[in-house]
Protein backbone atom coordinates (compact mmCIF):
# COMPACT_ATOMS: atom_id res chain seq x y z
CA UNK A 1 0.00 0.00 0.00
CA UNK A 2 2.70 2.35 0.84
CA UNK A 3 4.89 1.37 -1.98
CA UNK A 4 1.75 2.00 -4.47
CA UNK A 5 1.20 5.29 -2.94
CA UNK A 6 4.59 6.35 -3.49
CA UNK A 7 4.46 5.54 -6.79
CA UNK A 8 1.47 7.64 -7.07
CA UNK A 9 3.13 10.50 -5.87
CA UNK A 10 6.16 9.72 -8.18
CA UNK A 11 3.68 9.75 -11.00
CA UNK A 12 1.93 12.74 -10.03
CA UNK A 13 5.34 14.75 -10.09
CA UNK A 14 5.90 13.40 -13.04
CA UNK A 15 2.79 14.58 -14.46
CA UNK A 16 2.86 18.05 -13.65
CA UNK A 17 5.56 18.93 -15.71
CA UNK A 18 2.80 18.86 -18.32
CA UNK A 19 0.22 19.86 -16.70
CA UNK A 20 -1.21 16.55 -15.94
CA UNK A 21 -4.47 16.00 -13.49
CA UNK A 22 -4.28 13.52 -10.93
CA UNK A 23 -6.94 11.91 -12.72
CA UNK A 24 -5.15 12.04 -16.24
CA UNK A 25 -2.09 10.26 -14.51
CA UNK A 26 -4.38 7.57 -13.27
CA UNK A 27 -5.60 7.02 -16.47
CA UNK A 28 -1.99 6.68 -17.83
CA UNK A 29 -1.56 3.09 -15.73
CA UNK A 30 -1.61 0.10 -17.49
CA UNK A 31 -4.57 -2.13 -16.52
CA UNK A 32 -5.09 -5.63 -17.70
CA UNK A 33 -7.60 -4.62 -20.31
CA UNK A 34 -4.99 -2.26 -22.17
CA UNK A 35 -2.95 -5.36 -22.30
CA UNK A 36 -5.66 -7.65 -23.59
CA UNK A 37 -6.30 -4.80 -26.44
CA UNK A 38 -2.65 -4.78 -27.17
CA UNK A 39 -2.78 -8.27 -27.79
CA UNK A 40 -5.91 -8.70 -29.44
CA UNK A 41 -3.91 -5.54 -32.18
CA UNK A 42 -1.10 -7.34 -32.06
CA UNK A 43 -3.02 -10.62 -33.88
CA UNK A 44 -4.64 -7.90 -36.06
CA UNK A 45 -1.92 -6.82 -37.20
CA UNK A 46 -0.30 -9.93 -38.03
CA UNK A 47 -3.89 -10.49 -39.85
CA UNK A 48 -4.53 -7.58 -41.80
CA UNK A 49 -2.03 -5.07 -41.00
CA UNK A 50 1.03 -6.67 -42.65
CA UNK A 51 -0.81 -6.61 -45.85
CA UNK A 52 -2.97 -3.56 -45.50
CA UNK A 53 -0.36 -1.10 -44.41
CA UNK A 54 2.30 -0.67 -46.45
CA UNK A 55 5.15 0.00 -44.22
CA UNK A 56 4.55 -3.13 -42.57
CA UNK A 57 5.94 -2.36 -38.77
CA UNK A 58 8.94 -0.31 -39.83
CA UNK A 59 6.19 1.97 -41.83
CA UNK A 60 4.78 2.31 -38.07
CA UNK A 61 8.48 3.19 -36.30
CA UNK A 62 10.43 4.58 -39.04
CA UNK A 63 8.48 7.04 -40.86
CA UNK A 64 5.30 9.22 -40.42
CA UNK A 65 2.37 7.51 -39.22
CA UNK A 66 -0.79 7.96 -41.07
CA UNK A 67 -4.58 8.67 -40.16
CA UNK A 68 -4.92 6.03 -42.88
CA UNK A 69 -2.75 3.55 -40.01
CA UNK A 70 -4.98 4.33 -37.22
CA UNK A 71 -8.02 3.39 -39.58
CA UNK A 72 -6.88 0.52 -40.60
CA UNK A 73 -5.85 -0.87 -37.12
CA UNK A 74 -8.72 0.77 -35.14
CA UNK A 75 -11.04 0.90 -37.87
CA UNK A 76 -14.23 -1.11 -36.69
CA UNK A 77 -13.71 0.96 -33.14
CA UNK A 78 -13.88 4.75 -34.77
CA UNK B 1 21.97 -23.93 -45.58
CA UNK B 2 18.94 -21.84 -44.73
CA UNK B 3 19.59 -18.35 -45.22
CA UNK B 4 17.62 -15.39 -44.29
CA UNK B 5 15.51 -13.37 -46.80
CA UNK B 6 14.95 -9.96 -45.68
CA UNK B 7 13.20 -7.26 -47.58
CA UNK B 8 13.09 -3.68 -47.45
CA UNK B 9 9.25 -2.90 -47.04
CA UNK B 10 9.43 0.60 -45.61
CA UNK B 11 12.17 3.29 -47.14
CA UNK B 12 13.30 6.67 -46.21
CA UNK B 13 14.79 8.61 -48.58
CA UNK B 14 16.45 11.98 -48.63
CA UNK B 15 15.84 13.01 -51.82
CA UNK B 16 17.37 16.10 -51.37
CA UNK B 17 19.55 17.85 -48.34
CA UNK B 18 18.42 21.25 -49.75
CA UNK B 19 16.28 22.83 -46.94
CA UNK B 20 14.51 26.22 -46.50
CA UNK B 21 14.51 25.86 -42.70
CA UNK B 22 17.62 25.82 -40.42
CA UNK B 23 16.14 23.81 -37.42
CA UNK B 24 17.50 23.50 -34.41
CA UNK B 25 17.14 19.77 -33.73
CA UNK B 26 18.08 18.68 -37.47
CA UNK B 27 19.75 15.09 -37.42
CA UNK B 28 20.97 15.76 -41.12
CA UNK B 29 22.45 19.23 -40.44
CA UNK B 30 20.48 19.96 -43.63
CA UNK B 31 20.52 23.38 -45.17
CA UNK B 32 22.60 23.36 -48.67
CA UNK B 33 22.24 20.23 -51.55
CA UNK B 34 24.88 17.53 -50.61
CA UNK B 35 27.29 17.21 -53.89
CA UNK B 36 26.20 14.87 -56.80
CA UNK B 37 22.59 14.13 -55.37
CA UNK B 38 20.87 11.62 -57.40
CA UNK B 39 19.40 12.52 -60.53
CA UNK B 40 15.19 12.03 -61.51
CA UNK B 41 16.64 9.16 -63.81
CA UNK B 42 18.71 7.86 -61.28
CA UNK B 43 15.94 8.11 -58.75
CA UNK B 44 13.24 6.86 -61.29
CA UNK B 45 15.95 3.65 -61.61
CA UNK B 46 15.94 2.91 -58.07
CA UNK B 47 12.56 3.04 -57.08
CA UNK B 48 12.49 0.54 -59.69
CA UNK B 49 14.80 -1.48 -58.20
CA UNK B 50 13.09 -1.16 -54.57
CA UNK B 51 9.79 -2.30 -56.64
CA UNK B 52 11.82 -5.26 -57.57
CA UNK B 53 13.00 -5.87 -53.78
CA UNK B 54 9.54 -6.01 -52.57
CA UNK B 55 9.31 -2.69 -51.00
CA UNK B 56 5.94 -0.85 -50.60
CA UNK B 57 6.36 2.11 -49.19
CA UNK B 58 8.91 4.73 -50.04
CA UNK B 59 8.95 7.79 -47.92
CA UNK B 60 10.01 11.21 -49.44
CA UNK B 61 11.88 13.26 -47.38
CA UNK B 62 14.86 15.95 -46.88
CA UNK B 63 15.81 18.60 -46.30
CA UNK B 64 12.87 19.50 -47.61
CA UNK B 65 11.68 17.37 -50.38
CA UNK B 66 9.35 20.05 -51.96
CA UNK B 67 12.27 21.90 -53.17
CA UNK B 68 13.40 19.54 -55.70
CA UNK B 69 11.50 20.48 -58.96
CA UNK B 70 10.87 16.86 -59.75
CA UNK B 71 9.33 15.57 -56.63
CA UNK B 72 6.39 15.44 -58.13
CA UNK B 73 7.51 13.06 -60.68
CA UNK B 74 9.54 10.79 -58.64
CA UNK B 75 5.56 10.85 -56.60
CA UNK B 76 4.39 9.21 -59.82
CA UNK B 77 5.92 6.34 -60.17
CA UNK B 78 6.57 4.99 -57.31
CA UNK B 79 2.77 5.14 -57.84
CA UNK B 80 2.82 4.20 -61.03
CA UNK B 81 5.04 0.93 -59.82
CA UNK B 82 1.67 0.16 -57.48
CA UNK B 83 3.87 1.22 -54.59
CA UNK B 84 2.67 3.59 -51.94
CA UNK B 85 4.62 6.97 -50.96
CA UNK B 86 4.58 9.34 -47.63
CA UNK B 87 6.10 12.99 -48.00
CA UNK B 88 7.55 14.37 -44.91
CA UNK B 89 7.51 18.59 -45.50
CA UNK B 90 8.43 21.72 -43.03
CA UNK B 91 4.93 22.55 -44.57
CA UNK B 92 6.72 25.72 -45.30
CA UNK B 93 5.99 25.86 -49.30
CA UNK B 94 2.54 24.00 -48.70
CA UNK B 95 0.27 26.24 -51.01
CA UNK B 96 -2.75 25.20 -53.65
CA UNK B 97 -0.42 23.75 -56.62
CA UNK B 98 1.29 21.54 -54.57
CA UNK B 99 -2.04 20.34 -52.80
CA UNK B 100 -3.70 19.92 -55.88
CA UNK B 101 -0.78 17.73 -57.10
CA UNK B 102 -0.59 15.16 -53.83
CA UNK B 103 -4.43 15.11 -54.55
CA UNK B 104 -3.88 13.28 -58.23
CA UNK B 105 -0.64 11.14 -56.79
CA UNK B 106 -3.44 9.90 -53.46
CA UNK B 107 -0.42 9.59 -50.92
CA UNK B 108 -0.54 7.45 -48.05
CA UNK B 109 0.68 10.24 -45.57
CA UNK B 110 1.62 14.12 -45.68
CA UNK B 111 3.89 14.65 -42.91
CA UNK B 112 4.36 18.54 -41.34
CA UNK B 113 6.49 19.00 -38.56
CA UNK B 114 5.06 21.25 -35.83
CA UNK B 115 7.42 21.68 -32.97
CA UNK B 116 5.76 24.27 -31.02
CA UNK B 117 2.40 24.82 -29.81
CA UNK B 118 3.33 28.90 -29.54
CA UNK B 119 4.47 30.97 -32.78
CA UNK B 120 7.89 31.96 -31.29
CA UNK B 121 8.55 28.44 -29.92
CA UNK B 122 7.95 27.20 -33.83
CA UNK B 123 10.36 29.89 -35.19
CA UNK B 124 13.01 29.90 -33.30
CA UNK B 125 13.42 26.13 -33.44
CA UNK B 126 12.90 26.38 -37.06
CA UNK B 127 14.51 29.56 -37.33
CA UNK B 128 12.34 30.93 -40.26
CA UNK B 129 10.07 33.73 -39.04
CA UNK B 130 6.70 33.05 -40.74
CA UNK B 131 7.04 29.16 -40.69
CA UNK B 132 4.41 28.64 -38.07
CA UNK B 133 1.84 30.17 -39.67
CA UNK B 134 2.69 28.55 -42.82
CA UNK B 135 2.81 25.26 -41.58
CA UNK B 136 -0.51 25.94 -40.04
CA UNK B 137 -1.65 26.88 -43.12
CA UNK B 138 -0.36 24.11 -45.31
CA UNK B 139 -2.45 21.96 -42.94
CA UNK B 140 -5.40 23.45 -43.16
CA UNK B 141 -5.03 23.05 -47.31
CA UNK B 142 -4.62 19.75 -46.51
CA UNK B 143 -7.84 19.02 -44.25
CA UNK B 144 -9.61 20.41 -46.89
CA UNK B 145 -8.32 18.34 -49.73
CA UNK B 146 -9.05 15.94 -47.40
CA UNK B 147 -5.59 14.58 -47.86
CA UNK B 148 -4.33 11.99 -44.55
CA UNK B 149 -2.26 14.60 -42.45
CA UNK B 150 -0.01 14.10 -39.99
CA UNK B 151 1.92 16.32 -37.64
CA UNK B 152 5.33 15.01 -36.37
CA UNK B 153 6.25 16.47 -32.94
CA UNK B 154 10.32 16.59 -32.41
CA UNK B 155 10.62 17.07 -28.56
CA UNK B 156 13.23 18.65 -26.69
CA UNK B 157 14.12 20.96 -24.08
CA UNK B 158 12.74 23.68 -25.66
CA UNK B 159 9.46 22.39 -26.90
CA UNK B 160 8.24 19.55 -24.18
CA UNK B 161 5.90 21.87 -22.18
CA UNK B 162 4.07 22.89 -25.34
CA UNK B 163 2.48 19.59 -25.71
CA UNK B 164 -0.57 20.33 -24.29
CA UNK B 165 -0.84 23.53 -26.35
CA UNK B 166 -0.50 21.32 -29.80
CA UNK B 167 -2.74 18.54 -28.56
CA UNK B 168 -5.50 21.43 -27.94
CA UNK B 169 -5.35 22.32 -31.63
CA UNK B 170 -4.82 18.83 -32.96
CA UNK B 171 -8.01 17.65 -31.22
CA UNK B 172 -11.04 16.76 -33.11
CA UNK B 173 -8.98 17.34 -36.57
CA UNK B 174 -8.41 14.23 -38.22
CA UNK B 175 -4.91 14.50 -38.45
CA UNK B 176 -2.25 11.90 -37.23
CA UNK B 177 -0.44 12.86 -34.58
CA UNK B 178 3.24 11.73 -33.89
CA UNK B 179 5.91 12.46 -31.11
CA UNK B 180 9.40 11.71 -31.45
CA UNK B 181 12.49 12.32 -29.33
CA UNK B 182 15.55 14.70 -30.75
CA UNK B 183 18.54 12.91 -30.60
CA UNK B 184 22.24 14.54 -30.60
CA UNK B 185 22.65 13.83 -34.10
CA UNK B 186 23.81 16.15 -36.96
CA UNK B 187 22.89 19.63 -35.55
CA UNK B 188 20.98 18.75 -32.23
CA UNK B 189 23.47 19.52 -29.31
CA UNK B 190 23.24 17.05 -26.20
CA UNK B 191 22.57 19.97 -23.93
CA UNK B 192 19.25 20.37 -24.95
CA UNK B 193 18.28 16.64 -25.03
CA UNK B 194 15.29 15.76 -22.65
CA UNK B 195 16.13 14.69 -19.33
CA UNK B 196 15.73 10.70 -18.38
CA UNK B 197 12.94 12.37 -15.63
CA UNK B 198 11.34 14.94 -18.92
CA UNK B 199 11.05 12.06 -21.00
CA UNK B 200 9.32 9.77 -18.81
CA UNK B 201 6.50 12.79 -18.73
CA UNK B 202 6.09 12.79 -21.71
CA UNK B 203 5.59 9.02 -22.02
CA UNK B 204 2.89 9.38 -19.54
CA UNK B 205 1.60 12.43 -21.55
CA UNK B 206 1.01 10.27 -24.31
CA UNK B 207 -0.51 7.60 -22.38
CA UNK B 208 -2.77 9.61 -20.48
CA UNK B 209 -4.05 11.18 -23.81
CA UNK B 210 -4.23 7.74 -25.50
CA UNK B 211 -6.84 6.93 -23.02
CA UNK B 212 -8.10 10.45 -22.34
CA UNK B 213 -9.18 10.64 -26.11
CA UNK B 214 -10.37 8.27 -28.56
CA UNK B 215 -8.97 7.38 -31.37
CA UNK B 216 -11.19 9.79 -33.87
CA UNK B 217 -10.54 12.44 -31.49
CA UNK B 218 -6.94 12.50 -31.63
CA UNK B 219 -5.02 10.09 -33.32
CA UNK B 220 -1.80 9.61 -31.24
CA UNK B 221 1.42 7.75 -30.98
CA UNK B 222 4.74 7.50 -29.63
CA UNK B 223 7.33 7.03 -32.27
CA UNK B 224 10.31 4.40 -32.48
CA UNK B 225 12.71 6.06 -29.96
CA UNK B 226 9.65 6.75 -27.19
CA UNK B 227 10.30 4.17 -24.53
CA UNK B 228 10.10 -0.07 -24.31
CA UNK B 229 8.78 -2.54 -21.89
CA UNK B 230 7.36 -0.50 -19.49
CA UNK B 231 5.75 -1.67 -15.93
CA UNK B 232 3.39 0.85 -15.49
CA UNK B 233 2.44 2.08 -18.53
CA UNK B 234 0.61 0.83 -21.39
CA UNK B 235 2.69 0.75 -25.29
CA UNK B 236 2.25 3.81 -26.25
CA UNK B 237 3.65 2.95 -29.59
CA UNK B 238 1.19 1.30 -31.80
CA UNK B 239 2.37 -2.25 -31.78
CA UNK B 240 4.70 -3.62 -29.15
CA UNK B 241 8.16 -2.70 -29.97
CA UNK B 242 10.05 -5.70 -31.73
CA UNK B 243 13.64 -4.06 -31.74
CA UNK B 244 15.40 -1.74 -34.13
CA UNK B 245 14.34 -3.03 -37.81
CA UNK B 246 17.24 -0.87 -39.75
CA UNK B 247 18.60 -3.24 -42.53
CA UNK B 248 15.41 -6.23 -41.59
CA UNK B 249 12.34 -4.39 -43.23
CA UNK B 250 13.62 -0.48 -43.00
CA UNK B 251 16.22 1.06 -45.52
CA UNK B 252 17.05 4.63 -45.99
CA UNK B 253 19.03 6.14 -48.73
CA UNK B 254 21.01 9.40 -48.96
CA UNK B 255 20.39 12.07 -51.79
CA UNK B 256 23.89 10.79 -52.97
CA UNK B 257 22.98 7.43 -53.04
CA UNK B 258 24.53 6.10 -49.81
CA UNK B 259 22.54 3.58 -48.09
CA UNK B 260 22.34 2.81 -44.45
CA UNK B 261 19.70 0.71 -42.71
CA UNK B 262 18.01 4.26 -40.99
CA UNK B 263 18.94 7.51 -42.27
CA UNK B 264 18.85 8.34 -38.43
CA UNK B 265 22.43 6.90 -38.17
CA UNK B 266 25.70 8.01 -38.35
CA UNK B 267 27.46 7.92 -41.70
CA UNK B 268 29.57 5.03 -40.40
CA UNK B 269 26.51 3.11 -40.78
CA UNK B 270 26.81 3.56 -44.76
CA UNK B 271 26.87 0.24 -46.27
CA UNK B 272 27.52 1.22 -49.88
CA UNK B 273 26.28 3.61 -52.45
CA UNK B 274 24.08 2.71 -55.25
CA UNK B 275 26.00 4.50 -57.96
CA UNK B 276 28.94 1.82 -56.88
CA UNK B 277 26.97 -0.81 -56.60
CA UNK B 278 23.51 -1.88 -57.17
CA UNK B 279 20.93 -1.24 -54.47
CA UNK B 280 19.98 -5.19 -54.80
CA UNK B 281 23.74 -6.07 -54.22
CA UNK B 282 23.83 -4.01 -51.14
CA UNK B 283 21.14 -4.96 -49.48
CA UNK B 284 21.13 -8.94 -49.72
CA UNK B 285 24.94 -8.58 -49.43
CA UNK B 286 25.64 -10.96 -46.13
CA UNK B 287 27.70 -8.52 -44.66
CA UNK B 288 25.13 -5.58 -44.63
CA UNK B 289 23.30 -4.27 -41.60
CA UNK B 290 25.22 -6.88 -39.46
CA UNK B 291 24.06 -5.04 -36.71
CA UNK B 292 20.94 -5.88 -36.26
CA UNK B 293 21.09 -9.17 -39.02
CA UNK B 294 23.52 -11.12 -37.01
CA UNK B 295 22.69 -9.50 -33.91
CA UNK B 296 22.58 -12.16 -30.44
CA UNK B 297 22.26 -11.48 -26.60
CA UNK B 298 25.39 -11.24 -25.94
CA UNK B 299 25.73 -7.93 -28.46
CA UNK B 300 23.75 -5.64 -25.41
CA UNK B 301 25.57 -3.49 -23.97
CA UNK B 302 25.58 -1.10 -20.99
CA UNK B 303 22.33 -1.52 -18.84
CA UNK B 304 21.14 -4.05 -21.53
CA UNK B 305 23.42 -6.48 -20.75
CA UNK B 306 20.96 -8.58 -18.25
CA UNK B 307 17.62 -6.95 -19.58
CA UNK B 308 15.09 -9.85 -19.69
CA UNK B 309 13.59 -7.90 -22.77
CA UNK B 310 16.60 -8.15 -24.52
CA UNK B 311 16.57 -10.82 -27.18
CA UNK B 312 13.68 -9.37 -28.52
CA UNK B 313 14.14 -5.45 -28.16
CA UNK B 314 17.41 -5.50 -28.95
CA UNK B 315 18.74 -2.50 -27.33
CA UNK B 316 16.04 -0.27 -28.41
CA UNK B 317 16.79 2.53 -31.12
CA UNK B 318 20.42 2.38 -32.26
CA UNK B 319 20.70 5.79 -33.09
CA UNK B 320 20.08 6.82 -29.70
CA UNK B 321 22.33 4.05 -27.95
CA UNK B 322 25.30 5.21 -30.89
CA UNK B 323 24.60 8.68 -30.34
CA UNK B 324 24.68 8.87 -26.66
CA UNK B 325 26.90 6.17 -25.89
CA UNK B 326 29.13 5.45 -28.53
CA UNK B 327 28.02 1.98 -28.35
CA UNK B 328 25.03 -0.22 -30.30
CA UNK B 329 21.83 -1.84 -28.55
CA UNK B 330 22.14 0.10 -24.98
CA UNK B 331 19.35 2.87 -25.47
CA UNK B 332 19.67 3.93 -22.25
CA UNK B 333 15.93 6.22 -23.07
CA UNK B 334 14.20 3.16 -21.73
CA UNK B 335 10.66 2.99 -19.51
CA UNK B 336 11.72 0.17 -18.03
CA UNK B 337 15.22 1.29 -16.87
CA UNK B 338 13.99 4.53 -16.24
CA UNK B 339 11.39 2.94 -13.65
CA UNK B 340 13.79 0.72 -12.02
CA UNK B 341 15.86 3.92 -11.03
CA UNK B 342 13.82 6.72 -10.25
CA UNK B 343 10.13 5.04 -9.83
CA UNK B 344 11.99 1.93 -7.81
CA UNK B 345 9.21 -0.78 -9.41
Amino acid sequence: MKKRRELDAKLREFGHVLGLEETDVRLAKRTTKNVVAMALLTVAFAVFGQIMMPGGPSGLYYTAISAKDFQILFGGLI
Amino acid sequence: MFKKRYTPISVVWETTLNCNMKCLHCGSSAGQSRRNELTTQEGLSLCEDLKKLGTRLITLMGGEPFLRKDWHILAQHIRNLEMNFTIMSNGLIIDEKIVSQLIKLNPYAVAISLDGGTTETHNSIRRVNTSFERCIRGLGLLRQANLPATVVTTVHKQNFKELPIIRDFLLNKGIAWQIQMANPVGRFPESLMLSKKEFYSVALFIASMRKKHSIKELPLMGAHNFGYHSKILPNITILPWIGCQAGITAIGIQSNGGIKGCLSLPDVFIEGNIREKSIADIWNDPDSFSYNRNFKKEDLNGECKDCKHGRRCHGGCLTVSASLTGKNHCDPYCLSLIEEKMIAV
